[in-house]
């Protein structure tokens, strides 16, 4: 290595580590070149509207939940029409426990052709409950899902729980509802439902009551029974409120049916004995 | 905007939503910025351009920025890459051959000698067109250094390249210059 190489090498190394201040305060002379006003204005502004288009990306928290919100209320609303348009699925089928959670839905209840109709209000009903009845295909078993239009909830209000409440159909019966006897079909709600079982005592309505022959023949009473198409436990109930009513026999006659038609059901302790 | 407070700090703020700590941050590193691009492209509106976009790629990347290096270089990565794009769109580079065969030819410098005195005029036409005439990694390593001030080991974080690879570089450029200057 010549003297000129070494020489280079000192000078590289001075560079290197800023010590050349020939080079270096040369290079300083060189014009300072800066970006223009113009330029300065661009970068400027560029930045700005990126703080700004940043800005609704931090919404507030309420604002970050409204899909979610949205997507809640959509899965109620399709819930409700689904219950609404399938109450079968909600409904205990017939082999179903008394202790399992009843059905809140009602259907409307088979009554003989011979039961006249006493109130106005059960006429009504009972158009309803044709207008029901009077599906496209005739059905063995009547269909939860043929949920009738909306009836009229004008029931008496000092009634306690006027409203009867009836199981499906165990057998596959058709049985053609008056139109004048055929009582209303209700949808009967949960809540409606726990108020009747707390009162202890599910009244048959008032004219139901009144239009029963007391005098009916047991045959006959098993046949005209309108309890036979109640839960269990319904059915037990109207059968207590016969006996506070005075109506022994009548009471003793549905019970017997009752017997009949649940042999495997276990009666409760007022009612065991009674015969 | 306290002059004292350090860029990575203001860099954070303006990530954080403060715009006066970019302005305050664009002010200190506009113009080493713009030379650094300037120098290593030698166009006025190509430099526009790229520094342009260097301030936009880093305005976009605000929220990324974590301070694991300085912000000069974090900022003259950025620029580099850019640089660098470019170069290998334009023109094919300077081989290692080229550059070894002027080292080769150098000679002690005359301006050594005392009766060998340019003017300072003279001598900044002559560094101007040694840059000018460079291969473009070794203009943007020489650029490099004198704008920023970085050391080898961050130029070489900056640029991606050996630390040797940038040493050599700065070599031949300081090489060349040198020779351009002693003419």
């Amino acid at each position: 290595m010549n003297a000129g190489n070494e020489q280079f090498e000192r000078d590289f190394e001075a560079f290197l580590h800023e010590d050349d201040s020939r080079l270096s305060a040369l290079y300083r002379k060189l014009p300072a070149t800066e970006p223009d006003a113009r330029l300065d204005a661009a970068v400027r502004a560029m930045a700005q509207r990126a703080m700004i288009a940043k800005a609704p990306a931090r919404m507030p928290a309420q604002r970050r939940w409204m899909p979610a919100f949205g997507i809640a209320a959509v899965l109620a609303l399709a819930a409700g029409i689904g219950l609404r348009l399938a109450p079968g699925l909600w409904q205990r089928s017939p082999g179903a426990s008394p202790a399992a959670p009843a059905a809140p839905i009602a259907q409307g209840m088979p009554t003989q052709p011979s039961e006249p109709a006493t109130t106005a209000m059960q006429e009504a009903a009972a158009q309803a409950a044709t207008e029901a009845a009077r599906a496209p295909a005739p059905e063995p078993q009547r269909r939860e899902d043929s949920t009738p239009p909306p009836m009229p909830r004008a029931l008496p209000a000092p009634a306690p729980a006027v409203r009867p409440l009836l199981k499906p159909e165990p057998t596959a019966a058709p049985q053609a509802a008056s139109p004048a006897l055929a009582s209303p079909t209700l949808a009967h709600s949960p809540k409606d439902k726990a108020v009747e079982q707390t009162a202890g005592a599910i009244a048959m309505p008032e004219s139901r009551r009144a239009a029963k022959p007391m005098s009916a023949p047991p045959a006959a009473m098993e046949a005209t029974d309108a309890n036979a198409s109640l839960y269990p436990e319904h059915w037990l109930a109207n059968i207590r409120q016969m006996l506070r009513d005075g109506k022994r026999d009548e009471a003793l006659r549905s019970l017997a049916l009752f017997r009949k038609q649940h042999p495997g059901y276990r009666l409760p302790d007022d009612l065991r004995d009674l015969h | 905007m306290d002059a004292a407070y350090p860029d990575e700090k203001l860099m954070l703020a303006y990530a954080q939503g403060d715009a006066r700590a970019f302005d305050t941050l664009y002010a200190r590193s506009r113009g080493m910025l713009y030379r650094y691009i300037l120098r290593s492209v030698a166009d006025r509106a190509l430099a526009d351009e790229l520094f342009q976009e260097t301030w936009s790629r880093l305005i976009a990347a605000r929220e990324r920025y974590r301070v694991e290096s300085k912000f000069t270089t974090w900022l003259l990565q950025i620029a580099h890459n850019l640089v660098v794009d470019h170069f290998r769109r334009s023109r094919p580079q300077a081989g290692a051959e080229e550059t070894e065969t002027i080292l080769r030819e150098l000679e002690a410098p005359e301006s050594d000698r005392p009766e060998h005195a340019l003017s300072d005029f003279e001598e900044r036409r002559r560094l101007q067109r040694a840059l000018d005439e460079l291969p473009d990694e070794q203009r943007e390593a020489f650029v490099l250094r004198m704008e920023s001030g970085l050391g080898l080991a961050e130029m070489a974080q900056l640029t991606g390249a050996g630390q040797e690879t940038v040493k050599s570089r700065l070599r031949y450029a300081f090489a060349r210059i040198r020779e351009r200057l002693a003419e």
